[in-house]
């Protein structure tokens, strides 16, 4: 015990007093926010407002009205320079409207939907009022639809995603970055022999459990720095004049009060829950990126083992944000969520959206006794594998080290 | 009745089909500098490997001080890899202290050794520098500190004078002789025989996974060595009763001739020749190096074990 807290001081102050450490803890969240802000840039700079020529031969046009990103305006002939489209209303017969959208470049499906509905809109008032319907008196009368999701508003909803996200988007980074880390540390040691000292002083499985537990807490320490500056700057940005239109005090308690209203799961159980998918996942992956650092004898041969390794961490990611806004309950997202090897990723992204219970307790069960078999497999391959030095064992050699 | 610090019994490693240690006996006294010897591949390392735990034998038994060799023993136990490695972006001062604790010592107590190991080698001016900045000379000697800072009972140096210019390679020696007067006993494994012969007084020689010889060096050597004399003569000679070693030609023309002869009858030797009409200008008993007893050993006793002569 007094060792593993000699490797684990060691190990841990090894690397939070690298330069490197900070640098990541620093730089990660601000390249991640300026990967928001250009992919909303990119998004606005899309979504240019489209200008439409309607050259009218029905009288339909007049009750054209504007949309959000598309404006129609009136011209006569076939004066195309007021837009990028010319839209011309051919013809209207009794169950028919013939229209051609002209243009030189092919416009978007999603910019001609809208165009058919602006038309077919149009086509409606321009035959009530053909019918002698007096349209501003019916119009008056057809009541306003408004649509709340949950019994939240809009903010609170995008922020369940919101959290859904970062929380996966944190634990991929964490699990990738170090587990990668831990795997090149323990291919250093090997490269520079510091291993066959370690080994003379201690079990390999007192170092392994080091330095796995090392990691994990510089992982929480890089974690606790941006979660204490995330409070800061909202505490900062309510300062400024507020990020959030609440009653609820400043903008922290009114999005935690927010988020009560909206999540079923008490928030601190919802905390705790992400907490144990973090560090189980952390635990998982850092073990088996530290088997492979004892397997081969330089980073460039670890990839054939990595690969295999983090493709379930990718998946699972990229379900989550592809799948997760769209279906939140979809089948897919309900297996990746219990399978250990992706539930690290995807179940603390559907946390929010209130899971049953019994599924987070087979999920938390199969990660966590996943863990206690990936690590005495690593074990075992840790004691022969570290004093190894030939070429990268074969899976053969490797089952033979399982088995000794 | 010796103490023996370190007896194994009948030690057999085995990595698959292939036998590192074919059943090792050895028996090293406390207080003694033991020589290990033996070509590449012939189990040394293993051999350290199985008695700094580093390893578990695939049959046979360890003992220290007749205890079972077990993990408690590692702090009493200092080593010195034949592989060297430290952490390179780690100061010198925090290293020794690291590897310091890892053998059992306190804090306070590691930090305090390491600067007097390092006042003695005129380094405590690297305390906190790099490792990776220091000159590989330097390194050695941090590496050294590490394997003895704990003040083992036993020290393992594995070719501990590679690296070293013949300066430091004299500074290391004394350390070594130094240590050992303090009661630690030392297994110096190398293939610098000459090194042996000045530090150690006892040697192991073991080749293919056994153990040669072992014993006193002087007594190995009493019972081994083909004792030697030197000539320098005029002309090559051909005698059925005498075995010519080696035989080189001299700038001025004669002959330096190695032949064996027992040293107490030097004068027949020397008669016979002048019989056969030799000029002899110099005759000198010589004795026989470590690397002709072991040469010698290997030849005769490839594949049977000797009897040890007893530590």
């Amino acid at each position: 015990m007094r060792k593993l807290l000699i490797v684990l001081a060691f190990e841990y102050l090894k690397d939070v007093k690298k330069k490197s450490f900070w640098i990541a803890t620093f730089v990660l969240p601000l390249i991640i926010i300026g990967i928001g802000w250009i992919s909303t840039k990119v998004k606005s700079i899309g979504e240019e407002r489209i200008e439409v020529c309607v050259v009218d031969k029905t009288g339909i046009s007049q009750f054209i009205e504007n949309k959000d990103n598309i404006s129609f305006n009136k011209c006569e002939g076939a004066d195309t320079s007021k837009g990028k489209y010319v839209l011309r209303v051919d013809w209207a017969g009794d169950s028919l409207i013939f229209a051609t959208v002209e243009s030189e470049e092919m416009p978007s499906p999603e910019t001609l939907s809208d165009i058919r509905e602006t038309l077919t809109k149009a086509s409606e008032k321009y035959t009530f009022v053909n019918q002698g319907v007096q349209i501003d008196s019916i119009m008056a009368k057809v009541p306003k639809v408004i649509v709340n999701v949950s019994s939240g508003n809009k903010l609170t909803y995008f922020l369940v995603f919101a959290i859904a996200f970062v929380v996966t988007i944190i634990t991929y980074i964490l699990l990738i970055m170090y587990g990668t880390a831990v795997m090149n540390a323990i291919v250093e040691e090997k490269q520079r022999r510091v291993v066959e000292l370690l080994l003379s002083s201690m079990s390999s499985s007192i170092l392994l459990t080091g330095k796995i537990l090392a990691i994990i807490l510089v992982g929480f320490t890089q974690l606790t720095v941006w979660v204490l500056t995330g409070i800061i700057i909202i505490k900062q940005f309510n300062a400024l004049g507020g990020l959030v239109p609440t009653d609820a005090g400043d903008d922290l308690s009114g999005i935690i009060a927010m988020l009560e209203t909206v999540i079923e799961m008490p928030l601190p159980l919802m905390i705790v829950l992400i907490v144990l998918y973090m560090l189980g996942g952390m635990l998982l992956y850092i073990t088996l990126f530290a088997g492979v650092g004892a397997l081969v004898n330089d980073t460039r041969e670890a990839s054939v083992f990595t690969f295999p390794i983090m493709l379930p961490i990718i998946g699972g990611t990229i379900v989550v944000i592809n799948l997760l806004s769209v279906n939140p309950q979809a089948t897919v997202v309900g297996i990746l969520s219990y399978v250990p090897f992706t539930a690290p990723v995807v179940m603390p992204a559907r946390l929010p959206f209130s899971p049953a219970l019994w599924e987070i307790a087979l999920s938390l069960v199969l990660l966590y006794a996943t863990v206690a078999i990936a690590f005495w497999m690593v074990g075992k391959l840790f004691r022969i594998g570290l004093l190894y030095t030939g070429s990268r064992p074969t899976l053969r050699t490797i089952l033979k080290w399982l088995k000794a | 009745m010796p103490e023996y610090i370190l007896k194994t019994d009948n030690l057999i490693k085995r990595y698959g089909d292939f036998a590192a240690l074919r059943g090792i006996n050895v028996a090293i006294e406390e207080g003694t500098i033991v020589g290990l010897l033996g070509p590449n591949g012939a189990g040394k390392t293993t051999f350290i490997r199985i008695v700094n735990n580093i390893l578990e034998p695939t049959d046979g038994q360890v003992f220290f001080y007749d205890e079972p060799l077990t993990r408690k023993h590692n702090k009493l136990i200092g080593y010195l890899p034949e592989e060297r490695g430290l952490y390179p972006k780690i100061s010198v001062g925090n290293q020794i202290v690291y590897f310091g604790m890892l053998k059992g010592l306190s804090r306070t107590e590691a930090k305090q050794k390491a600067r007097q190991w390092l006042e003695k080698l005129n380094a405590l001016d690297w305390w906190n520098k790099n490792v990776g900045d220091l000159s590989k000379g330097m390194q050695q000697k941090v590496q050294f500190v590490v394997s003895v800072v704990h003040q083992p009972r036993l020290l393992i140096l594995d070719e501990p004078f590679t690296g070293f210019d013949p300066v430091n390679l004299q500074l290391i020696k004394g350390l070594i002789r130094e240590i050992n007067n303090n009661g630690t006993t030392i297994i110096l494994s190398t293939h610098r025989m000459e090194q042996v012969e000045d530090l150690c007084s006892h040697i192991i020689f073991i080749n293919k996974g056994k153990v040669l010889q072992q014993g006193e060096i002087k007594e190995v050597k009493r019972k081994w060595a083909r004792p030697l004399v030197r000539l320098r003569v005029d002309k090559l000679f051909e005698d059925s009763d005498i075995n010519v070693v080696k035989s080189t030609l001299g700038e001025d023309g004669s002959w330096e001739v190695f032949v064996e002869w027992n040293h107490s009858q030097v004068p027949e030797l020397v008669e016979t020749l002048i019989n056969k009409g030799i000029k002899i200008y110099e005759v000198e008993p010589v004795e026989p190096s470590l690397e002709d007893i072991f040469v010698n050993l290997v030849k005769a006793k490839d594949e049977e074990t000797v009897d040890s002569v007893g530590i």
